[in-house]
Formats: C-alpha cells, sequence, structure tokens
C-alpha cells in the first residue's frame, strides 16, 4: 500500500473537468485508489466521478492519497502528479 | 376558451423571423415522475431496462460529444466526459440497481431518488462553482429518465417543430439539430441570453417571456412564433396562416432579390456613397462576410475567446490567431477589435473572475466576492480592462502583433472619460515598445476608437473625437443607458426604443460631433440592422453602419433605394418631435414620399433569416 498527502493547487479545486481528468487517470490502474480529505477524513474512490466531485475538494485542500494493488507505486505516482500539475490547466495560460 | 380556439399570446421577441409547426414541450423540464410497484417477477427485467438505458445514454453523448468538440472546441466538450463518468459511475449505478431490487420500484422511480440524494447533498456544497456543477447531474438524470421513456434519438425532435420549453439548458443547445427547430416559445431569457445569440445565428424565430403562458399551449398544437414582433398564436385561424404564408413568399423572393444584389457597391439614389460593414461575434461567421457582401468588419467582439478559454484566461498566441484570422478576411476594408466588453457576473459563471482575482487584484482577494447587483453599472468593458492591466496587455500586444497581417483599429467600450482612453494608449505605447524590444515588429500607427455608448461619451462626444482615431456608436448600450431601460428584463423591454426623441438628439449630437473634428464615424449597434432606424442614421449624416451579416443584403438594398436629401429632411422634422410616437408617424408615414418600399415585416425588424416551418 502507498500513501502520500498532495494540495489541490489549481484556482477551481475539484470542478467537473478536474474530477473527470481524474478519474480517468484512476481507470488506467488496477490498483484501489482512494481520496480522503485530510481535514475532514471523508474518503471517495477515485475510480467515482460522483464520490470525488462530492469531496467537494477546493483549492488548498489537503488529500491524502492511497493506492493499493500491483500498480500501486505507478497509480500514487500518477494521481499525486496530476493533482500537482494542476490537472495541466494553468499551462495554457502560462503559454502567453 | 374553447378547444380550437386561436390564443395570441404577447411576449419578447429575442430572434426575429417567423416560424410554425406543432409545439413540442422541452423533454427537460418539469417532468412528472410516476412511481410504479414492481411485481417480484418484473424486477430482472427492469434491471435489465435500467442497464440498457445506461448504455444508450452513454453511447448518445459520446456521439454528442464528438460533435460538440467539433463544433465549439475541446474546452467545452470536457463537461460531457464528466457526464459520461457519472454514468459509469459504479457507486451511482450500483445504488440505482440495488434500488429497484430492493423497493421493487421502477427504474425511473430509483433514478429520481438517486438524483435527489445527490442533489440534496450538492446543495449543501459551500464552495459556489463546484456547488454548480449540480446542473451536471440534473442534466445526465434527465438523459437517463428521456432513454426509459422509449426515446431512442439524440435528439428527440420531430421535423419542423416548435420547441417550448421554460429555459434551456446548456446540453440541449449543443444538442438540438438547428433545421429542424421551426421556432423557440421560451418562458424566460432576454436579447442577450445565450440561447437568443444562439438562436440568432442560427437563423431560428424565438419568443421568450411567456413564463405564465406555456402551458396554455398544449402537446402537439399548431403554434406559430412571430420572434420578430414577439407573438405566438396557438391554434392561429385560416386567416393569420394565410397572411403568415403570403409575408413568407414575399420575403422569400425579397431575399433571393437582396442576395443577388448584395456584392454591388453601395450608393444612396443621389450617389452617396455608404459603408456597410459587419458585426461579429464568432470566427465561423466570418464566412459570412463575403456571402453577404460586407465591406470589412465594423465590430470584432471579442468575448468569444474569453469563453473559449474560461475559466483560464486567452492566452496572446490564442487571440493573435483569431485577430489574423479576421484580418485575413477582412483583407483591406479592415477589422474593429473590440476589447473584452463582460461585467463580473458574466465572468464569474465561467470561473474567469476567480482566476483573475487570484491574479490581478490581490488587494481585493481577501474580500469574498459577492455578485454585482447592478452589472450594467458595474465594473465591466473598460473599466474591468483598466483594472486588470494585465489582461488589456495581453489582448493589446495580440491585436497589435495581429495588425501585420491586415488592416486592424481597436475599439474601447464603455468609455465615459478623457482619462480612460489616454490611459490605454499609454498601456498600447508600452505594449509597442515592449513587443519591438522583443524582435517583433509592431506597426508604427493603430487607429484607436471610442465607443460612444454612454450618457457622458454623448457630452464629451466633441473631447472624445479629439483624443480618438475614431468614434464607435453602440446604441444598444447607449439606448440602455439613456432610457434606463434593461432590455434583459422583458418587464421594461417594452421601454428600450431606438425611436425615443431623447435617443435621435443624443444621436444627433454624436454624429455632429464627429463632423466638427473631421474623424469618421460608425455605427455599429442593432439600430444599423433595421430599415427604419436605419433611414435616421442615415438622415442624421451617418455614412458607416455595420451589423450582423444577414441584415447586410436588406439595409444594402434599403440604401440604394434612399434618396439622401429627402431622408435628411423627414429626419430634422423627426428630431423636432417630442414624443417617439410623432416620430414613427412620420417616419412611416414619409416612406412613400420617399418611394421606399419594404415588405411589411421587414420594416419591423431588419434580420432576413431563412423562413422556417411547414409550407
Amino acid at each position: 500500500m502507498q500513501r502520500r498527502t498532495v494540495q489541490v493547487a489549481n484556482r477551481l479545486g475539484l470542478h467537473a473537468r478536474a474530477a473527470a481528468k481524474l478519474v480517468q487517470a484512476a481507470n488506467r490502474f488496477r490498483s484501489a485508489i482512494t481520496l480522503a480529505r485530510s481535514d475532514t477524513g471523508q474518503t471517495a474512490d477515485a475510480k467515482s466521478i460522483l464520490g470525488v466531485l462530492l469531496l467537494a475538494a477546493s483549492a488548498g485542500t489537503h488529500l491524502d492519497i492511497t493506492t493499493s494493488g500491483e500498480d500501486e507505486v505507478e497509480a500514487i505516482e500518477a494521481i499525486c502528479r496530476l493533482i500537482e500539475s494542476k490537472f495541466g490547466e494553468e499551462e495554457e495560460r502560462l503559454g502567453s | 376558451m374553447t378547444a380550437n380556439s386561436e390564443i395570441i399570446l404577447r411576449g419578447l421577441g429575442i430572434s426575429p423571423g417567423i416560424g410554425w409547426g406543432p409545439a413540442v414541450h422541452s423533454p427537460w423540464r418539469g417532468r412528472v415522475i410516476f412511481r410504479r410497484r414492481l411485481a417480484p417477477q418484473e424486477i430482472e427485467s427492469e434491471v435489465a431496462r435500467f442497464h440498457k438505458a445506461v448504455g444508450i445514454a452513454r453511447e448518445q453523448l459520446r456521439v454528442l460529444r464528438q460533435r460538440m468538440e467539433h463544433a465549439l472546441g475541446k474546452e467545452h466538450a470536457y463537461i460531457l466526459d464528466a457526464h459520461v463518468l457519472m454514468l459509469e459511475d459504479a457507486g451511482i449505478l450500483g445504488e440505482i440497481e440495488s434500488l429497484i431490487r430492493t423497493n421493487a420500484v421502477n427504474a425511473e422511480w430509483a433514478v429520481k431518488l438517486v438524483t435527489d440524494r445527490i442533489l440534496a447533498i450538492y446543495a449543501e456544497i459551500k464552495d459556489d462553482d463546484l456547488r454548480e456543477r449540480g446542473s451536471d447531474i440534473e442534466d445526465v438524470a434527465n438523459r437517463l429518465l428521456r432513454v426509459l421513456s422509449g426515446d431512442r434519438s439524440t435528439c428527440a425532435f420531430p421535423e419542423s417543430a416548435v420547441l417550448v420549453s421554460e429555459t434551456l439548458p446548456p446540453s440541449l443547445l449543443g444538442e438540438l439539430d438547428p433545421q429542424r427547430i421551426a421556432g423557440l416559445i421560451l418562458g424566460t431569457g432576454g436579447w442577450t441570453s445565450h440561447v437568443a445569440i444562439l438562436a440568432r445565428g442560427l437563423g431560428i424565430p424565438a419568443v421568450s417571456g411567456l413564463r405564465g403562458a406555456l402551458a396554455q399551449i398544449e402537446d402537439q398544437a399548431l403554434v406559430l412564433v412571430d420572434g420578430t414582433r414577439g407573438l405566438v398564436f396557438v391554434r392561429p385561424s385560416p386567416d393569420v396562416l394565410q397572411h403568415y404564408e403570403r409575408q413568407r413568399q414575399e420575403r422569400e423572393q425579397h431575399w433571393i432579390r437582396w442576395q443577388a444584389r448584395a456584392p454591388l457597391p453601395t450608393m444612396t439614389r443621389d450617389g452617396v456613397p455608404i459603408t456597410i460593414r459587419a458585426n461579429i461575434e464568432r470566427l465561423s461567421e466570418l464566412d459570412d462576410l463575403h456571402r453577404f457582401g460586407a465591406c470589412g468588419i465594423g465590430l470584432l467582439r471579442t468575448e468569444f475567446l474569453f469563453l473559449q478559454a474560461a475559466p483560464e484566461l486567452p492566452s496572446e498566441e490564442l487571440q493573435l490567431e483569431a485577430y489574423r484570422q479576421a484580418a485575413e478576411v477582412a483583407g483591406r476594408d479592415g477589422v474593429a477589435i473590440r476589447t473584452v466588453d463582460w461585467d463580473e457576473n458574466q465572468m464569474a459563471a465561467l470561473g474567469t473572475l476567480h482566476a483573475l482575482r487570484d491574479r490581478q487584484m490581490e488587494s481585493e482577494s481577501s474580500e469574498p466576492w459577492l455578485p454585482e447587483r447592478n452589472p450594467a453599472l458595474g465594473l465591466r468593458a473598460i473599466r474591468f480592462s483598466l483594472r486588470a492591466p494585465e489582461v488589456l496587455k495581453t489582448q493589446l500586444r495580440a491585436i497589435v502583433r495581429a495588425a501585420a497581417f491586415g488592416n486592424l483599429r481597436l475599439v474601447l467600450p464603455l468609455i465615459t472619460s478623457l482619462e480612460e482612453v489616454e490611459q490605454v494608449r499609454h498601456l498600447l505605447q508600452t505594449a509597442c515598445r515592449e513587443l519591438r524590444a522583443e524582435g517583433i515588429a509592431a506597426p508604427d500607427r493603430l487607429p484607436v476608437g471610442v465607443m460612444i455608448e454612454t450618457p457622458a461619451a454623448v457630452w464629451l462626444a466633441d473631447e472624445l473625437a479629439a483624443v480618438a482615431d475614431f468614434l464607435s456608436l453602440g446604441t444598444n448600450d447607449l439606448i440602455q443607458y439613456l432610457l434606463a431601460v434593461d432590455r434583459d428584463n422583458d418587464r421594461v423591454a417594452s421601454l428600450y426604443d431606438p425611436l425615443h426623441p431623447a435617443v435621435l438628439r443624443a444621436l444627433r449630437h454624436v454624429i455632429q460631433a464627429a463632423e466638427r473634428a473631421g474623424r469618421p464615424l460608425e455605427v455599429c449597434g442593432e439600430m444599423a440592422a433595421h430599415p427604419l432606424h436605419a433611414l435616421v442614421l442615415l438622415g442624421l449624416g451617418a455614412r458607416i453602419l455595420s451589423m450582423r451579416p444577414r441584415a447586410i443584403p436588406l439595409i444594402k438594398d434599403f440604401v440604394r433605394a434612399c434618396e439622401l436629401t429627402r431622408v435628411r429632411e423627414v429626419v430634422r422634422q423627426a428630431l423636432a418631435a417630442s414624443r417617439s410616437a410623432e416620430v414613427r408617424e412620420l417616419l412611416l408615414g414619409s416612406l412613400q414620399e420617399l418611394r421606399l418600399e419594404l415588405p411589411d415585416e421587414a420594416l419591423l425588424n431588419g434580420s432576413a433569416p431563412p423562413v422556417r416551418g411547414v409550407s
């Protein structure tokens, strides 16, 4: 099992597009992936868009990511990278 | 009320034209869901029916996503990714399935129960942006319910029918095939609402503001939508139908004639050349420039770029590419690019405001943002641009760079003081200097125009003309501010009157100020697209009119029929009138004397969309 804490860095938090990207990424792995809000402990299956959306994680929220399964190392790596890279949202603007 | 009698409903015309066909109530709102108890042996087949519906809905979304990505770009299609994922969410599907089994209820009822529960959780979310996503859940649930009702088409819309709906949700906009809709009847939504803009762009006649009256339109009843006058006829009498059919034929003939003559130069009967330009809202409209015979672009709105990039801001490169395309299509005739014109509430709705507050307005971002109570008088247009100079500079840099590809001008919206113009000029110089320092060519001169659309700008017109290279009359906002009427509010929209004596006198003052200063003046509001109003503008001395492309052929033909010396005289008389009714009477009465002829309907509205409906 892998565990890591990341902070939601993109301005809009886990809104629909970001949530969709996260779930799509999670679905590429066989491991079980859970997200938990560090403040409230509320957890969600990263492969369920509804669960992710209902976390209502706005910018600045700390999330504890847990992965468990044969590809748990790659999975936690990919999920954390996606969240830390602000779901690729901010690069578009930096292009200017 | 007998079952067969004609009913006439008066609303707000938000997209001109005539269409008729059977009424179809939107299945997206006000759906009544019944609960049915299942017999034990029915349960398995109900679960199977539910899963089949999910599969169909998913496939619909996949097709729709492709279509939306193609039409609106990747950034808009993402929302459908979330919809698809919801239909793949084992948690949601499992919960619905177990409800069907344990409660022995029909799939529709189970979908409703689960949706209501999720929406209740959503309602508790504190973050505004995240909470709004609840509408996506509703949208998906409605799609499922529609499929469950046995409706298998992505668009359940019959040929040439009239859509009746309280409002239109976003996914519906992308989904309906505009060719099939004869007309739109809406409960709410004003002239500048998203639906209205879309309907006008697609040429679908639409009437809004019929909130309480929608129930009077029964399903499948024949309805006629007159989007020009804002009228809806339910079960129109044979006389009414005949009248409109005659009008349709007349209109079609006129339209063929107008379009054939559109490429010809535009000159009044007494030889005064008039320039007719196009107002452009989206890049896809650039094709219309040549199709309808426009002489360049008198107003390129740039809000579409901000919409496209939301919630981020459009990059310099993205803007450059759009302006370059416009510059190349318009060629020598040129393009007037207006800096972004929207208000805080619109930006907040797209999420852009938050992006900005984080970056640009640090000093204010500690305070919570509250929706603007009076956006028309708030931080909008140039006020916003000057408050967020980085955003303005990016836009100016893109325009300056695009000027290498054509003949560009800059137009500033909602100016109320000389200082605002000077500040933009200063920023423009800085942008040019920086670009040159980066080794990028910047033109020596980029003409800067001032939109005259506030009473303050009217009374400063002489001074503004002195500091600007040209003036641009934005009649929509000018009339709104002069008459203190919000035309999006259907309860006061009828007070919005371009022929109000106060409007005529303000226009005269501005046009004369431009003449005194020797500056070109362009008119780029809706007024220019309306023959009767265009007559006033010409009579007052305007020589450059810019309008939505579809209105161009008609106005060109109208201008060619005008004898300007006589028009001037009629308008001189109209200026002395102290009531709108007198002005209107004078103008209408003079048409015969001016030897101007137009079909009845075109007199009331300048647009000429294709006529739809059963013929």
